[in-house]
This record gives structure tokens, C-alpha cells and sequence, in this order.
């Protein structure tokens, strides 16, 4: 149990020399592991099994990827990478939105994951004729063109690239695809080895959500 | 001293939380489910409830309903446990009733600061 395994590293019941707490730190790596691949082979049976509904509607784009935002940013600050979003406030988005924000927080751990300290990490959104194209991009190591359709495939890791990195369950790309695809969208990642990778996703816009936007942006001028 | 009643069906879960809310300001209150958890609420009048979800019998959703309809514990606090954080519970336990909502495994410190804010400790 994590919990009990925090307790201790917390040194709660009593002092641990350097060996236990070292051991410790070991146990609980590992625990969160298996708890993160248990969670997301799950996810992925219960969503190829046909049992995920979508609960769509509409919201606030800004206000969602900020909840996402503050989450990956402790991780970004570790790894000392700089985060941003260049999204234009008012979108207003038609999804799952805790769907949305489980694909935006995929697509940014990867990216954070990724990529080498100093580097940058960030979102932008562009709203085109009948969809929104969102894209997760990052200064890190990239992915050879021979992997940008596997890497998609369930337990995919990318081989060469990752330099020691393996501390995903290689299925959060899988889950992250098959979510896009129950809203009816589209996910490709455009990448040179060396040279960074953007992840780009697209979701159906509905009459709704330009009306919806229309009335935010004359109720609250221009933004 | 506050009481605080912890309801859960898996007893090394209510052990995990005694030991991390364990402290002079606290006395700790045990239930293994649902008809127990009402009883001792009954019988105790807690500050505090911390209540397990997927309870046997009577799950977490049912207990806080009939609290809520009694007018001793409209305002007790009650915080939902759950055992993972299935898309949409959040917002339903908040709905439902509950003050908190804090997902398995428990974040120690998060329990902690949860419980500290719902019982203004110093």
C-alpha cells in the first residue's frame, strides 16, 4: 500500500537509516507504477470494450487546459522546462471534459518526459472550419519517422530515442487515440529526431460552441 | 478534542488513516460499513466523518443521505473516499453532499491538510 509506504518514508513510526530509506524510495517507485499501468490497462479495456460514454459538453478551453496546466507544471519546474500556452481566451470547446483534459495531460507528461532539462514545452490551439486543432509540442529528443505510426500501438516505447527513459507504461498514447477517436477526431505527431516533437489533435466543432463563443466574445468584448 | 469517525471496509485502510490523523487533538472512531458507520455517528456526534464509497451493504452515497436528511448533521462534515478516481465521481461526491473528496491510495499529506482545513486545527 503507498500509503503506508509514505508513512514510513515520512519516518511517521520511527527513524530509517539511509539504506532503508533508499529501499523504501525503490518500493514506492515501483508501486506507483504498477498502480499507473494497472489504472490505464483498464482504462484502455473498458474504452476497447465499448464501455466508455462520453459526457460531452461544452466548455471553456482556457479554464480546462489551466486545471492540466497546474498539474504538469510542478514536473516542469523539476525538470527546469520552461511551459506555455499560446491559446487564445474564449475558445470554447464541444468534448468529454474530463476526457479532454486526461488527453491534454498525456500529451504534456509525454512531452515533459521527454524532453532534456532547459528545454520547452507547450500548448497551442487554432480553431479552423468545423474543428479545433490543438498541439502539444516540445524542444526534446523526437521520434524517427519509421515510429509515428506505431508509436500510437499499445506498449509502444520508443527504442532508440528515450536514452534510459522508461518510466511510462507505453499506453498512455493508445488511450489518448482511442479517446480522440470517440469525439470524432484525428491524432498525428509531426517529429525530426533531435529536433522536437508536435503532437496534434483535432476535435469536431458543433453550431453550439461558435454561437457559444460568438456571445462570449460581444458579452465580453474583445479578449 | 475532535472526533473524527473513519469508514472504510478494508481495516489496513483505516489503519493508514489513524496513524496519519493520530494526535492528541484527534480521537479516531471506526466503522467497517455502513449500518455501523450510522450507528456510531448516532451515538458519538463526530466533527468529522471520513466515508469509504464501495462500502458492503449501505455504500458511502447512501450514509450520506440519510445524515443529510437529519437535521443534527446538516452540518457535519463528510468527506467521500474512493478507492480509484472513476471519471465523473468528483463532481458527483461533491453533489451528493459531501464537504471532501479524496481518491486511493491516500496521499498522506493531502489527507492531513484536508482534515486540518475541515476542522480549523491549529
Amino acid at each position: 500500500m503507498i500509503g503506508f509506504t509514505e508513512l514510513l518514508a515520512r519516518q511517521k513510526p520511527g527513524p530509517l537509516n539511509s539504506k532503508q530509506e533508499r529501499f523504501l524510495k525503490h518500493i514506492d517507485e515501483a508501486a506507483r507504477h504498477l498502480l499507473q499501468l494497472i489504472n490505464d490497462i483498464l482504462d484502455l479495456s473498458r474504452i476497447e470494450a465499448g464501455r466508455t460514454e462520453l459526457n460531452c459538453e461544452h466548455f471553456d478551453l482556457a479554464e480546462s487546459l489551466g486545471e492540466v496546466l497546474s498539474v504538469i507544471k510542478p514536473l516542469a519546474v523539476r525538470k527546469l522546462l520552461e511551459l506555455a500556452a499560446g491559446v487564445p481566451s474564449g475558445i470554447v470547446m464541444y468534448a468529454d471534459r474530463i476526457r479532454f483534459k486526461q488527453m491534454l495531460y498525456n500529451l504534456l507528461s509525454n512531452a515533459v518526459k521527454f524532453t532534456p532539462e532547459g528545454g520547452r514545452v507547450w500548448v497551442e490551439c487554432v480553431v479552423e472550419e468545423g474543428c479545433s486543432r490543438l498541439t502539444v509540442a516540445d524542444t526534446g529528443v523526437g521520434i524517427p519517422p519509421e515510429e509515428h505510426e506505431a508509436i500510437f500501438d499499445q506498449f509502444h516505447q520508443v527504442g532508440v530515442t528515450t536514452r534510459g527513459v522508461r518510466e511510462g507504461t507505453g499506453l498512455g498514447l493508445a488511450i489518448t487515440r482511442r479517446l480522440v477517436e470517440l469525439h470524432g477526431g484525428k491524432i498525428w505527431v509531426e517529429s525530426v529526431p533531435g529536433n522536437g516533437s508536435r503532437f496534434i489533435f483535432t476535435l469536431p466543432r458543433t453550431a453550439r460552441s461558435e454561437i457559444a463563443m460568438a456571445q462570449g466574445a460581444s458579452e465580453g468584448g474583445p479578449a | 478534542m475532535k472526533k473524527i469517525v473513519v469508514v472504510d471496509d478494508n481495516a489496513a485502510s483505516r489503519e493508514l488513516i489513524r496513524e496519519v490523523l493520530d494526535s492528541p487533538n484527534h480521537r479516531i472512531l471506526e466503522a467497517a460499513d455502513g449500518r455501523e458507520a450510522l450507528d456510531l455517528i448516532l451515538a458519538t456526534d463526530p466533527d468529522l466523518v471520513l466515508l469509504d464509497i464501495q462500502l458492503p451493504g449501505l455504500d458511502g452515497y447512501s450514509v450520506a443521505h440519510r445524515l443529510r436528511q437529519d437535521p443534527r448533521f446538516t452540518r457535519l462534515k463528510i468527506v467521500a473516499v474512493t478507492a480509484f478516481a472513476m471519471q465523473g465521481d468528483r463532481e458527483r461526491a461533491l453533489t451528493a453532499g459531501f464537504d471532501g473528496y479524496i481518491t486511493k491510495p491516500i496521499d498522506t499529506y493531502h489527507l492531513e491538510e484536508q482534515v486540518q482545513e475541515l476542522l480549523h486545527d491549529e
